[in-house]
């Protein structure tokens, strides 16, 4: 009944539609992601699981000849994600999501709730920060190893995650992409620098020489957008540049393919002399 | 105060009105700090206004005596106490840093509940306690007793004293600690006329009791103060019977203070070396408007001098001491410096607070803090405080926080929601004194709420294990929880137990004295201070570690306010059993974890029967037989209960509990109901259901109060789909 769901019993049945908007600004959407989001009934947009720089709410309205979009926040979608839902089963409803609405894992509780209910779901993908970093540092997609996000010190406790994950995968010959933490609620988005001093505490905690001052690292500020900026260079190197406005992360890569190498001279400045040493040959 | 051998450092302790301020004046008045004549009148340590209305001690002021007993001179410290059983936390604090206690009781009314309660908690500190019988007059006077009566009266006070001992006291000292009359153990008298003696002292001079009955007759009591002043009686007694720091310090050490005896600052404290690392024990902070805030204590080890580098171990702070003084009654006089074995004020220590252990800066890292102070009650009554002109509110909170640093048992607490100031303490007099003092201190006017109870939340029967999840339904906790039983509740409430003991002697004494699993014991995580426990049961959870400190925060916001109405939880052992956390630490920071803790522990709690405690005090009431009956009714209507009465004499002497939330106005309907003829005290006994006829009634009440919605939650509130 679930497949013929569009009329049952002359009621239109609601559905709950994902949107990915890439990674810079409205423009960043497909053409798809326009056109379903003009047509449906709700149109919802939830900003605080990353920040596109780009974004105009003002130019959004009129991309999408719409003046009724609202703005969801964290709680809206965990504590009351019921009346999404409730709101989904009669309804056509459009969750606009920054990048690639599934990279985070945050909004899959939300589409299992709604399919377990009979709801109709659907994703528009966009472009995540996870597509874009090989496409910025020529660093290849077969040989990254597990992402994870370096978080801000609670009352001094430290995540020693993003050390071992690191470790892990640099043991494996793998590269490690670092996200950083966007709390968009408490008005706090962690920079590189910010991200260098945290991975050279937990340097200091564990010394086994994962963030070390010559470790090579990629910083990428503003993916996707015109003004992006990428350098790879040593760890107290990039800690001395200032990348301007957010959204950052940082890539460590394993060991490299002469490409790779060429890419990161070429693409992230990279000094020969680092980069040419890591090649595998 | 140089010649160790030569100080002594004691306290007085009492039921209230027994007459322990009384005697102190008198005490005072042997170092000639005031006039003969004024002298129990003046009651100098009161120097507190209310205090004089209320003929009570509030805050334990220290003096410094000097007294010559058999041609040489001593230095005695004296470390006046409260007498009011509200404030008991104050008597605790000050017993760490005394030897010797005198206790004084009411010739009249002999031995009563909170006599009980000082010397047992003296007993427990390794205080000596000696008895002191007051208001000896009053059998002469009004009860017009013959001298083989008084006599007999002196026996039986003498006997209820020393089953005290027996029954508290530990097996090495209880022989050495019973009371002799005949050995100058026991002083007799009347602070209020200013005379007192020891036998040996009567036998010395041929005293004899028809002298003292003749001097009231007749009307020369002066000359009975002029011939056996009560504080030479006192003096003499506690020179004789209560032990010098030196000795004192040799077997007080090892049950107060937890380090390495064999140590250096171990064998310095044994010994009462002023050569040692400084170690000051701090009892109680005052914040002086003009000095600031200033510190005293006992020095246990080395001495401590003006300009002294220190370190402070229970708030991890180094600090200098400005000035060092002793006690003159209220004033402090600066010395120089002050060793080992005496009691200091020190100034310049902000951040030492009551309890606090002051160590010499170069000692830090080797010297153990001394046992965490137990405290025996626990605040009970609550009242909401605001300005009258709210433009005084940033004052009043100033106000508000100092008090709370000189009394830790009065607690000043925001309601985040109403943004109302709560103030809490250990009965309504306690508040109602808090406020008076707060007034002459601030000069603020305030409006107050009627005082309210604060009750705790409990369970009756263990859960099943729950399921909480996360708001991002990423991390799933499994809880359960199941009451804490009687045993392990004391052991914790003593101090036996507590959080940062190590982790394998606190597991021997659960296991061996409270029968627990040796597993469950080794994981203890937390112990909150309403006596709640979180276990870790879990084994190879990924990321646990990452996420321990978040669980046990859940875990605390959990206890300190309870799912049926918000009230704290006391009594309850949380066990985890299992976890699934996140991958990334980006999903699984506090906003995902404390909700997880909190909704496992709140679904649990409400599946397993839960119920409300409500504070009971015990309640003493001494009546003469044709009231008697006015009492039992007041007691009936107020849900009271009688455990026991007896007969003393004309007097009827009434012991029973009664609810908190019973005894507001009680004054007034007990002096109508027995014509004013009715003497009683409370004090508080223990945490008991409220009887479950008016459960429901009571939690919709207080949710009601806290703008909560008007029903019990449920289980199903706090699991998700």
């Amino acid at each position: 009944m679930k497949e013929k769901n569009v009329k049952f019993k002359g009621k239109r049945m609601g559905e709950l539609i994902f949107i990915g908007m890439g990674l810079h600004s409205e423009k960043s959407m497909s053409v798809e992601a326009v056109e379903v989001a003009r047509k449906a009934d709700v149109i919802y947009i939830e900003r605080y699981t990353s920040i596109m720089p780009g974004l105009s709410m003002k130019r959004l309205r009129e991309l999408l000849k719409r003046e009724d979009i609202i703005e969801l926040h964290r709680k809206d979608l965990e504590d009351y994600s019921y009346k999404v839902i409730e709101e989904a089963m009669r309804k056509k409803v459009v969750i606009l999501i920054p990048g690639d609405p599934f990279i985070a894992t945050t909004h899959m509780a939300l589409r299992i709730e709604a399919e377990r209910k009979g709801i109709k779901t659907r994703v528009i993908h966009g472009v995540s920060i996870l597509t874009a970093i090989p496409g910025v540092t020529g660093l290849h997609a077969y040989k990254f190893g597990r992402t994870v996000t370096v978080v801000f010190p609670e009352d001094g406790r430290y995540s020693e995650t993003p050390y071992d994950v690191t470790k892990e995968n640099l043991k494996c010959k793998l590269h490690t992409i670092l996200l950083l933490d966007i709390r968009v609620e408490e008005g706090r988005i962690m920079t590189i620098n910010d991200a260098i001093n945290i991975l050279r505490e937990l340097e200091r905690r564990r010394g086994e020489g994962i963030f070390t001052d010559e470790r090579l690292i990629v910083g990428i500020a503003r993916a996707g957008s015109p003004d992006v900026l990428v350098r790879a260079n040593t760890l107290s190197e990039i800690s001395n540049i200032d990348f301007g406005p957010p959204p950052h992360c940082i890539v460590v890569p394993g060991p490299l393919h002469f490409t790779e190498a060429e890419a990161l001279m070429v693409l992230a400045k990279a000094p020969e002399d680092i980069v040419l040493n890591m090649v595998i040959r | 105060m140089r010649d160790k051998e030569r100080v002594r450092n004691i306290g007085t302790l009492a039921h209230v009105d027994h007459g322990k301020t009384t005697l102190s004046d008198n005490l005072l008045m042997a170092a000639g700090l005031i006039s003969p004549k004024v002298a129990g009148k003046a009651l100098a340590l009161d120097y507190v206004e209310i205090e004089q209305l209320r003929q009570m001690t509030v805050k334990a002021a220290n003096i410094s005596l000097y007294h010559e007993y058999e041609g040489k001179g001593y230095v005695i410290n004296l470390v006046d106490t409260p007498g009011h059983v509200d404030f008991t936390g104050h008597v605790t604090r000050s017993l760490r840093v005394m030897d010797g206690a005198i206790v004084v009781v009411d010739a009249v009314e002999g031995v009563m509940t909170q006599t009980e309660t000082v010397v047992r908690q003296a007993l427990e500190e390794r205080v000596r306690p000696l008895l002191y019988i007051n208001k000896v007059d009053r059998l002469i006077k009004e009860l017009r007793l013959s001298p083989q009566e008084i006599q007999r009266r002196f026996i039986e006070i003498i006997r209820d004293f020393n089953n005290l001992i027996e029954l508290y006291g530990e097996k090495e000292f209880k022989a050495k600690w019973k009371v002799n009359p005949a050995k100058g153990m026991v002083a007799f008298g009347s602070a209020l006329h200013k005379w007192g003696f020891t036998i040996p002292i009567a036998q010395e001079k041929g005293l004899k009791f028809d002298y003292i009955i003749d001097a009231y007759e007749r009307g020369y009591v002066e000359d009975l103060a002029k011939d056996f002043p009560l504080y030479r009686a006192i003096l003499d007694m506690v020179i004789e019977h209560i032990p010098n720091p030196v000795e004192a310090q040799k077997y007080r050490i090892p049950k107060i203070w937890k380090g390495d005896l064999n140590s250096e600052v171990g064998k310095a404290m044994l010994e009462c070396d002023e050569e040692g690392p400084t170690v000051v024990c701090v009892s109680k902070i005052v914040v002086d408007p003009h000095a600031g805030l200033v510190a005293t204590g006992r020095v246990f080890s080395g001495t401590v001098y003006e300009g002294e580098e220190v370190y402070l171990l229970m708030a991890k702070r180094s600090g200098r001491v400005q000035q060092v003084s002793l006690y003159m009654g209220p004033y402090r006089e600066p010395v120089h410096e002050i060793p080992a074995g005496n009691i200091v004020a020190m100034l310049g220590l902000n951040e030492a607070r009551a309890g606090e252990t002051v160590v010499d800066v170069k000692y830090k890292d080797v010297v153990a803090p001394f046992e965490r102070l137990q405290y025996i009650s626990e605040p009970v009554v609550t009242m909401a405080i605001e300005p009258v002109r709210s433009q005084d509110l940033p004052k009043l909170v100033d106000v508000l926080r100092k008090m709370a640093i000189e009394d830790p048992t009065l607690k000043i607490t925001i309601n985040e929601e109403t943004g109302e100031y709560l103030i809490s303490g250990m009965g309504a007099l306690h508040l109602e004194i808090a406020l008076w003092d707060l007034k002459r201190r601030s000069g603020i006017e305030v409006k107050t709420s009627p005082p309210l109870v604060v009750y705790r939340e409990s369970i009756k029967a263990a859960s099943q294990v729950f399921e909480g999840k996360s708001p991002n339904k990423h991390n799933k906790l499994y809880i359960s929880v199941e009451p804490l039983d009687e045993t392990t509740i004391e052991l914790i409430q003593k101090g036996e137990v507590y959080e940062d003991q190590d982790w394998r002697e606190r597991a021997k004494i659960l296991r061996e004295k409270a029968g627990w699993d040796s597993d469950e014991a080794r994981g203890i995580w937390a112990i909150d201070e309403n006596i709640n426990v979180l276990v870790n049961k879990t084994s190879g959870v990924q990321h646990l570690r990452e996420v321990r400190d978040t669980i046990i925060t859940g875990f605390r916001w959990a206890m300190r306010e309870g799912p049926l109405a918000l009230e704290p939880v006391r009594g309850v052992k949380v066990v985890l059993h299992d976890a699934i956390i996140h991958e990334d630490p980006a999903h699984r920071g506090p906003a995902q974890i404390i909700p997880a803790t909190r909704r496992a522990i709140y679904a649990g709690m409400l599946s397993a029967r839960p119920i409300l405690l409500e504070p009971i005090l015990r309640i003493d009431i001494k009546v003469p037989q044709e009231q008697l009956s006015g009492v039992l009714s007041v007691l009936a209507r107020r849900r009271g209960k009688v455990t026991s009465i007896e007969q003393h004499g004309m007097l009827m002497h009434v012991r029973g509990e009664i609810p908190v939330s019973e005894t507001f106005n009680l004054s007034d309907e007990m002096r109508s109901a027995t014509a004013g003829k009715a003497f009683w005290s409370t004090q508080f006994l223990k945490w008991a259901p409220v009887p479950e006829s008016s459960f429901k009634e009571l939690v919709l009440s207080i949710r009601r109060r806290k703008g909560l919605p008007e029903e019990i939650p449920k289980p199903e509130d706090y699991i998700g789909p």
